[in-house]
């Protein structure tokens, strides 16, 4: 390393500076109660039984309606 | 018996006793404020506006948290070691020059407790004896994890006063004096000693960073080595009492580097303002107080930037960096002063 790494000064000015850029930045912080998260309606990951066009349950795991695809 | 000087100087100390607690009580807000800012998120913004009231409502959580001592730790050592920290860092602020001279009823009455003419000395005295502190509350928590953090700690702030003695030393090759206050009367205007002495203010401003246990010279009290260092054991106004002492340690340490290095309470172009000579004096502690802040903030702002230092490398940067580069300091600068003759 050279002495300029070696004393580590260099390296600690541009990490403060690093810092201190994000310290003037925007928050990424969200007020809970007053403020929500916007999300999507099958955002839980929850499975979710999907209808067909006519409204028949196509059931992924019995497949009792997957002979006729529309 | 002077009655006029003892009541003055009595209504100062309480003056700057109060001063130093607010200041080191809305360091904890500020510590908590900056560290979010600079982490992309809020820092407390819900106890009073913009979370102002945080930290009396920390003070209250420590007065109502039960206080409890364990069974085999030592009782009058547990009780003092927290009260030896708190002291020392309280003593420190007696002989820092908070401002010139204040004219009251025609009387002259200088902003400083006690002008001792071994000022600097009296500082570095404290901070040794604080070192104590923190032995005694490791050793009386009979527990493992305490007493290596209160062993650690110890030894770091053993090594790096070395090295902010010596740095002191060559600076008072050029003052002359010990005494704070003339240290500060020399460096009227502009002439600061950082601008004379950069190498030492580096050295001053690394060994303080230690010397305060904070990071990136925090070992002793982080919570992934130690569990909580010499702190583990201590619970409610205990371990308020060393959570604040280290917060007034940073403060007195602001203070100290500011007065020592960034000409204490002296501003640029204060004579040119023609005002009556109380106002100066407070324009100037005014000042002063913004160089604190700026070494308060500049403390918080290293601590959230830089990881942390092993025990071994610590030790390696304190006599095997720090050492040698402040005895080259005090050889640069008497060499140069006496080839110079600069008084």
């Amino acid at each position: 390393m050279t002495f300029l790494e070696k004393i580590y000064l260099p390296a600690i000015v541009k990490g403060m500076a690093i810092t201190l850029k994000h310290f003037f930045k925007k928050k990424s912080t969200i007020s809970y109660p007053e403020q929500t998260r916007p999300f999507s309606e099958i955002y839980r990951g929850q499975h979710v039984l999907k209808r067909d066009d006519l409204g028949r349950e196509r059931c992924l795991s019995c497949r009792s309606n997957y002979n006729d695809f529309s | 018996m002077d009655w006029t000087l003892y009541l003055y100087k009595t209504i100062f100390l309480f003056i700057i006793l109060l001063v130093t607690l607010v200041v080191a009580m809305y360091s904890t807000y500020g510590e908590r404020k900056v560290a979010a800012f600079m982490q992309d998120r809020c820092g407390p913004n819900r106890a009073g506006p913009f979370g102002l009231l945080q930290p009396l409502a920390d003070g209250v959580k420590m007065f109502m948290k039960e206080e409890i001592i364990p069974l085999s730790a030592n009782r009058v050592l547990f009780i003092l070691g927290p009260s030896i920290a708190m002291t020392t860092a309280l003593l420190t602020g007696v002989v820092i020059p908070w401002g010139g001279n204040l004219t009251i009823g025609g009387r002259e009455f200088s902003m400083q407790i006690a002008d001792l003419n071994i000022g600097i000395l009296y500082v570095f005295a404290m901070v040794s004896i604080g070192v104590y502190g923190i032995m005694i509350g490791g050793w009386a928590s009979n527990n493992k994890y305490a007493l290596y953090g209160s062993i650690r700690a110890a030894s770091q702030m053993i090594s790096y006063e070395l090295a902010m003695g010596m740095a002191i030393v060559a600076l008072v090759v050029t003052t002359g004096s010990l005494s704070l206050h003339d240290i500060v009367q020399q460096q009227h205007g502009m002439h600061w000693n950082v601008f004379y002495q950069p190498l030492g203010f580096l050295l001053f401003l690394t060994c303080a960073f230690a010397e305060t246990n904070r990071a990136p010279f925090d070992l002793p009290e982080c919570e992934t080595e130690l569990v909580g260092g010499y702190h583990t054991e201590y619970s409610s106004m205990k371990l308020g009492f060393y959570l604040f002492a280290e917060y007034i340690n940073m403060f007195i340490s602001s203070a100290v580097i500011a007065t020592v290095y960034f000409g204490g309470y002296n501003m640029p172009f204060i004579d040119q303002f023609g005002l009556s000579p109380n106002a100066l004096t407070l324009l100037g502690t005014a000042f002063f107080f913004m160089k604190i802040f700026f070494f308060i903030f500049l403390f918080m702002w290293v601590r959230w930037t830089l990881p942390r230092f092993r025990y071994d490398q610590l030790m390696n940067l304190g006599w095997k960096g720090l050492i040698p580069l402040a005895m080259f300091n005090i050889v640069a600068t008497g060499v140069y002063y006496y080839f110079f003759e600069l008084t």
